[in-house]
């Protein structure tokens, strides 16, 4: 099969000839092509800068300063609100808090996504209305799952905690959400109940572009279920995975919401994490310095995981 | 053209110009009207209902103001409300609460709303609303629902034990422990600890019922630091209730689960602010008549009901405008607040809001309210007893946002969370709290 190469298309008179024309474009910055295709960008460039290059520059400025929002003054401090908040068992208990919340989010939501797309992959009727069922968490409004789980989890009514009593890991007429230790998995439970079907949805796709022909060999040569699983299927799986962790880490850690409307980052902090101790610093307390400080610190962090995930996994994969 | 074409020609002209003329005198009248916006913060359709009866009744008689209003949620409040200001639009008028009233002020977007209260009567409200409200000798805000916060228990189950009840802290305990059974599924007392708000107001009310305060009333002073003794006194107590009595997850509870709890027969005592009795009537209304009120006690009983309580009210705002929306503002408060429209206001949560204006809970319409007639001993007891010796934190001496920080910072619930579940002792938790005021003031008073 011949490659799309440059080679090839130079090969065939008609793609030689189309081939040309992006030579042009290439020059781009010829007075008439390239003013209009800067044209084309300026809508494009000015929604990025108005939307993302000005908050973050914002940021970083506002980290810088000692901004007093009741008094309205401003003055600048340089690195002092990063030095105080490296220095500040808040900040790295809510990190802390911050990395059991995302690891343990995405790992449930990969699995489970996982283990509902190979559900959909097999064989059976009525497949199409169990995606769409299994959908449905993504769908629902953060305030409706919120509610609905805390009703689940209550001390005195709630059907997991009476689950949970019963297999005996919660005391009687009591709820996770009240105790230290059990409030965060709880939380997190929550959490991958509600984003694991993007890694389902990502993963049936994937699956379904795996060759049937190579199932069909593995199973000629007398492979079984766990080795076509383990030798076909995840080989497959590696590329999306990778992408699926950094898109969903991403996700989980900048995730305020759902886990503030479950636990307001209670109780006595066990499920504060970085966005609900920003969203506190700069509604509850006006120190949005500060506040920004942390929005930075969290960015670094998550700019760092990433940069870990590709180092171990080789940039070409992502 | 011939002479009788000209004259038609004048005619249509002479019409057209008094079309033009009306047309135009209608559009001055249109644009004259006055538009003022009204944010409120009630979050029950029936008070939302109550509000759009009354200002359409007033834009009724007052055509020229248009009133536009918008329900902001409890939960974001601050992010619109801080978006408005930077923005130079925040509401007209807005029915809030303290410490919104607090930041709005130091924000410097208020209107003092003084010659409203005076042409009233100032003396018909509850003085110690409008002293929250009040700093530099004017008052930002005007009062409209009083709320209160007390003891709500089961009259049944005192009166099968042979409890009466309890006037200080050590015979609240004993009543608590004395009616509570889990193994029935019974506890003695809902002691609601939750990290947003609620957590704060329950430590509140024992704080305030030992006499500590954050501000000394008198002195007008910060004045936690010299009273971390009573603080710490308060907690232990509070934390000794809570693991004597209440279940377990109240460490978590915010105001709907121990409502239910309460409605559902599962705590025979709980801190309420009323709205428990508007919840039993829909889903348990054979227990109205076993539901009484008394108000929180003191350490000791010989001071019963003690000189102070945790308390809440809602108010109305004027922000600056130009002039015209300044007075179409001040016009329609001075609708809202005869004592009819305050009472059928207090009404549309009976028992949970109180009128905070003497004629208006007298009037006949506050207290024909079938519920109002139904505990009207309790209230007429709230309305003297309580309701005189409210306190909020960082009000006490009057306005301060350190009010909305002590709120939305969480730190008094955190602090009582912490002694519970992480071993904090009380001193160490109320010294934490003292550290975190002297943060917040330090923020604003330097």
């Amino acid at each position: 099969m011949p490659s799309d190469t440059t080679e090839s298309a130079v090969q065939q008179p008609g793609r030689a000839a189309l081939g040309a024309r992006p030579r042009v474009r290439r020059g781009g910055w010829s007075p008439n092509g390239g003013r209009l295709g800067v044209l084309f960008l300026l809508p494009t460039l000015a929604f990025l800068v108005v939307l993302v290059a000005y908050p973050v520059a914002y940021n970083v400025y506002l980290s810088f300063q000692d901004y007093n929002y009741l008094l309205g003054t401003s003055r600048f401090v340089g690195l002092q609100h990063y030095v105080q908040l490296l220095h500040d068992p808040v900040f790295w208990r809510s990190l802390g808090n911050n990395l059991v919340w995302t690891f343990g989010g995405v790992g449930g939501q990969l699995l489970l996504g996982l283990a509902a797309a190979m559900l959909l992959d097999g064989p059976g009727r009525g497949m199409a209305l169990v995606r769409t069922l299994l959908l449905i968490p993504y769908v629902v409004p953060a305030i409706a799952t919120a509610i609905t789980w805390r009703w689940m989890f209550n001390d005195f009514y709630g059907i997991l905690s009476f689950l949970l009593t019963g297999v005996g890991l919660l005391p009687a007429q009591t709820s996770p959400f009240a105790s230290v230790e059990l409030a965060m998995p709880a939380a997190i439970c929550v959490g991958i109940w509600r984003g694991f079907p993007f890694a389902m949805i990502v993963y049936w796709a994937t699956l379904r572009g795996i060759p049937t022909e190579e199932y069909e060999a593995a199973r000629v040569d007398g492979a079984g279920g766990w080795q076509e699983f383990w030798s076909i299927t995840l080989p497959h799986l590696k590329h999306i995975t990778l992408v699926l962790v950094v898109l969903r880490t991403l996700w989980m850690f900048n995730y305020f919401d759902l886990l503030y409307l479950l636990t307001k980052g209670g109780p006595a902090g066990a499920t504060q994490h970085l966005p609900i101790l920003v969203y506190i610093t700069s509604f509850g307390l006006f120190r949005f310095g500060e506040a920004a400080a942390i929005a930075g610190l969290m960015a670094v962090t998550a700019g760092l995981i990433i940069v870990l995930y590709v180092k171990v996994h080789g940039p070409g994969e992502l | 053209m011939t002479t009788r074409q000209r004259r038609q020609l004048r005619m249509c002209l002479l019409t057209s110009a008094v079309a033009v003329a009306f047309l135009a005198g209608s559009v001055s009248v249109v644009v004259a009207a006055t538009e003022i916006t009204l944010w409120t913060m009630r979050t029950v359709e029936a008070q939302m209902a109550n509000l759009r009866e009354d200002v359409g009744e007033f834009e009724k008689q007052h055509p020229d103001i248009k009133v536009t209003i918008e329900a902001v949620p409890f939960n974001v409040v601050y992010p619109k409300l801080a978006a408005a200001i930077q923005a130079g639009t925040p509401p007209n008028l807005f029915n809030n609460i303290e410490a919104m009233v607090a930041f709005m002020h130091t924000k410097g977007v208020l209107e003092p709303v003084d010659d409203v209260i005076d042409g009233l009567g100032r003396e018909q409200f509850t003085k110690k609303y409008l002293e929250w409200v009040t700093v530099g000798a004017k008052t930002w805000g005007i009062p409209d629902w009083a709320l209160h916060q007390a003891v709500y228990y089961r009259k049944d189950l005192f009166a099968q034990k042979k409890l009466s009840v309890p006037k200080s802290w050590r015979e609240l305990l004993d009543v608590a422990k004395a009616l509570n059974n889990p193994k029935d599924g019974m506890y003695g007392m809902g002691v609601p600890l939750g990290r947003e708000f609620v957590g704060q107001q329950t430590f509140g009310e024992v704080m305030y019922s030992a006499g500590a305060y954050v501000y000394d009333p008198v002195t007008r002073k910060y004045a936690f630091d010299k009273n971390k003794d009573r603080a710490a006194r308060a907690l232990t107590f509070l934390v000794e209730l809570y693991k004597a009595s209440s279940p377990p997850a109240s460490i978590d509870w915010s105001w709907g689960e121990y409502r239910t709890a309460f409605v559902k027969e599962k705590v025979a005592m709980t801190f309420e602010w009323g709205a428990v009795v508007g919840q039993a009537s829909t889903e348990n209304a054979a227990l109205l008549d076993k539901i009484g009120i008394f108000p929180f006690p003191g350490p000791d009983a010989s001071d019963y009901p003690p000189k102070g309580n945790f308390g809440g009210a809602y108010f109305f705002t004027v922000s600056k405008a130009d002039p015209a929306k300044v007075e179409a503002s001040k016009k329609l408060l001075r609708f809202l607040w005869t004592p009819d429209r305050l009472a059928k206001r207090a009404n549309t949560r009976p028992v949970f809001a109180i009128p905070p204006v003497k004629t208006a809970f007298e009037s006949a319409t506050y207290q024909n309210h079938p519920m109002v007639k139904r505990f009207a001993p309790e209230l007429r007891m709230i309305f003297r007893d309580v309701m005189p010796y409210e306190q909020r934190h960082g009000l006490e001496a009057g306005l301060s946002p350190l009010a909305g920080q002590i709120e939305s910072s969480y730190v008094f619930a955190d602090a009582v969370q912490n002694v519970i579940l992480r071993n904090w002792t009380p001193e160490r938790a109320v010294d934490w709290i003292d550290s975190q005021l002297q943060v917040m003031r330090a923020y604003f008073e330097k």
